[in-house]
């Protein structure tokens, strides 16, 4: 097995950061764009690097630690994230799916990738969004366990959102870590690389799922996602948060309920989910409401016969905005 | 010193003496050589011989990626607190568990935010309460939400499936508490 | 402070990446862990492999282990399941190996006669500490003798020894400590020696 190294040793292949063009806009003119070359390489990296390693995610007192394993082949990149405490959970991304093994409850949930994975932005408009609604810049070099990192800093320019700060290794863009802040400039979740290997001989066994999935026990969710047009059903969102606009609208089984709506918005980096259910299909009965928990906001309320839940990493301003500004007119 | 040992192996050594030895136990060679033999003595004594083979053992972990778990929260894994529609109540509270700025676990504070952080929103107030209490909405179900927008959250930079991908037996069971 | 707990503050030193709290659970039950497997396994090299891999495969699911349970439990599980595992595979390769009945030996207890689970390597050094122990305990004064065998093999706590002996507990403690002192010190010249060995 591959033994794991500590952050402060690596090995790497060839590398090179690839060269792009932005285009020149007012918001622009305030943004340092070498601070959104970073977000570039930044995502580059996760996507094109092959790497396994240990992190650590904590939110509030909860902590918990994981393995994810990176390897890009030619049929695309595959992915393999477990967790390493208490009960393992994993999923495994692949170009077309995402896979998530829940031995808890015994499920098995499918989803279908809809397009790459949103942070950071990978296309120029999109960054040229995100700097309409942060203020990026760079901060200073870091060590983050004897890698030196660049600090990226994302400052949101309302309180519709979130801020962020990236660590990434100056050497091969890495995201080596990465805070969450408040408008207290309180921080609400935090990830880092406790080991990495970025490059060099991965085994690629560390793809490979613990579970058996042809065992019978498992109950199989397959979320069933199409694209649709849900305004087409008489669902409107009257006003979107400024800065978030709507990125994609869905048709998908949730909870074994079938035929929710799913809209997502985003302002460039922060996401917020809208789902659309009718309200007989939750069982239990739900209670309108904030739920919050570090980073994510969730609000919920009745529209008619219909149950509207909104789930986002936006403050809960945003989150409720949304959630009140769902119309259904026929 | 070693009449210390002597009582930690059977388990009969108080806190503060216990932690500090356990401490010494790694770095004196002495020590866990005496740990070894008292351990070999009580083996005997109950008739279990055999050959030793911890030195393989200790030589093959090495080798081994370290396992490292962390602590157990004192508080309630990912507990969802929702705030309860009391009859009569008509402004919020945002219930927030505060995060710690480190790695550092301090209380959580429970607190009542009645007008909402100050923004461009006004306070975020809870929809209109019901006759009696509902029951908060079942955690299971906050998870299929949150897995379904996992793939457009930007938390996927950071790799973590930490907090949606949970037991459902650890929802039910924080629900249930 | 009990001994469970003794167990339990190991495993978390050891999930919290400290090797070395493993290594002392391992030297603490090995030969425990290798008298069950024993029960499976007529072969006491392999009982020693199958041993060693039952450590590494606990080690590896450290992440796993809840300290709700006792370790012990838990090891003795993954040990019956790395033995049943490799008996398997060797069904595969050599059929006449002896088929052994699992289930029969789940529901053993302490009290049973032994098996050997010494190699011929092993089993002159094994008989050599068996004596040494035996020689040491008969000539050690009465209540030193005591305290150590109402530990050790009654398995009993030092509050309870105090009341069988009618001594207050630090005397327990002080006696329990010089009878290990005393067969230490006997085991001392072979447990050298037996370091050159396969040791």
């Amino acid at each position: 097995m591959q033994m794991m190294r500590p952050l402060a040793s690596r090995l790497l292949g060839p590398f090179r950061v690839l060269p792009f063009l932005l285009p020149v806009s007012a918001a622009l003119a305030q943004t340092d764009t070498s601070a959104l070359q970073w977000l570039q390489r930044i995502y580059t990296a996760t996507q094109k690097l092959s790497y396994t390693g240990v992190f650590v995610y904590q939110q509030g007192q909860q902590v918990e630690t994981s393995r994810i394993t990176h390897i890009v082949e030619a049929s695309g990149p595959r992915e393999r994230l477990e967790t390493l405490d208490g009960i393992p959970r994993e999923i495994i991304r692949t170009r077309d799916q995402v896979v998530c093994y829940l031995p808890a409850s015994m499920t098995v949930k499918i989803d279908k990738q809809s397009g790459t994975r949103m942070f950071p932005a990978i296309l120029p408009e999109r960054l040229k969004e995100l700097a309409e609604n942060y203020s990026i810049r760079k901060g200073e070099v870091e060590r983050v366990g004897g890698y030196d990192c660049q600090v990226i800093i994302l400052e949101p320019k309302d309180r519709m959102r979130y801020g962020h700060r990236l660590w990434a290794d100056l050497n091969t863009g890495m995201l080596l870590k990465a805070k969450t802040f408040d408008e207290k400039n309180e921080m609400l979740e935090q990830f880092a690389f406790t080991h990495l290997q970025i490059g060099g001989s991965i085994d690629r066994a560390q793809l490979k799922t613990r579970f058996s999935r042809a065992s019978r026990d498992w109950r199989v969710e397959d979320s069933g996602a199409t694209r649709t047009n849900l305004a087409e059903a008489g669902w409107t969102i009257r006003s979107s948060p400024p800065g978030f606009r709507t990125v994609t609208e869905l048709l998908r089984t949730l909870g074994g309920t079938s035929g929710v709506g799913h809209i997502v918005l985003s302002d460039g980096l922060a996401a917020i989910s809208v789902f659309i259910q009718p309200a007989k299909s939750k069982q239990p009965a739900s209670q309108p409401g904030l739920v919050r928990q570090g980073a994510i906001n969730v609000y919920m309320r009745p529209v008619g016969d219909y149950w509207v839940t909104v789930v986002g990493e936006a403050p809960p301003e945003s989150v409720k905005y949304v959630a009140d500004a769902v119309e259904y007119r026929k | 010193m070693r009449e210390k040992l002597s009582a930690l192996v059977d388990g009969e050594l108080r806190s503060g003496d216990f932690e500090t030895h356990l401490g010494r136990l790694r770095t004196d060679r002495e020590l866990r050589g005496a740990w070894n033999t008292y351990h070999l003595i009580g083996d005997a004594l109950r008739g279990y011989l055999g050959p030793e083979i911890t030195d393989r053992v200790v030589a093959r972990l090495r080798d081994e990626p370290t396992v490292l778990v962390p602590r157990v929260a004192r508080f309630k894994r990912f507990s969802w607190y929702a705030m309860p529609a009391a009859a009569g109540i008509a402004a919020v509270a945002l219930v927030v568990w505060t995060a710690s700025p480190m790695w550092r676990a301090p209380e959580p504070a429970l607190g009542s935010v009645a007008s909402g952080p100050t923004g461009t929103a006004g306070p975020v107030t809870a929809g209109a309460p019901s006759a009696g209490t509902k029951p908060p909405a079942a955690p299971a179900e906050i998870e299929n939400y949150l897995l379904a927008h996992h793939p457009f959250s930007h938390s996927s930079a950071m790799q973590g499936i930490a907090r949606y991908a949970r037991s459902v037996a650890d929802e039910r069971g924080a629900a249930g508490k | 402070m009990n001994e469970r707990d003794l167990d339990r503050q190991l495993v978390e030193r050891a999930q919290r990446g400290e090797k070395h709290a493993f290594e002392l659970l391992v030297s603490k039950y090995q030969r425990k862990l290798a008298r069950l497997l024993s029960r499976f396994i007529r072969d006491p090299a392999e009982v020693e492999d199958v041993a060693q891999e039952a450590f590494i495969k606990a080690y590896r699911a450290l992440p796993s282990f809840r300290n709700e349970s006792a370790f012990y439990t838990w090891l003795y599980r993954i040990g019956i399941n790395t033995a049943k595992n490799y008996l398997v595979a060797m069904r595969r390769r050599a059929p006449t190996t002896t088929e052994f009945d699992s289930e029969e030996a789940e529901g053993f207890d302490e009290g049973e006669q032994l098996r050997d689970i010494n190699t011929p390597e092993s089993a002159m050094l094994s008989k050599e500490i068996a004596r040494t122990v035996d020689n040491t305990m008969e000539q050690l004064p009465e209540e030193l003798r005591n305290a150590i065998a109402l530990r050790e093999i009654e398995g009993l706590s030092y509050e309870d020894i105090a009341a069988i002996m009618n001594c207050p507990i630090g005397t327990v403690r002080s006696r329990i400590f010089r009878a290990r002192e005393a067969i230490a010190e006997q085991l001392r010249p072979l447990l050298e020696t037996g370091k050159d060995k396969r040791w």
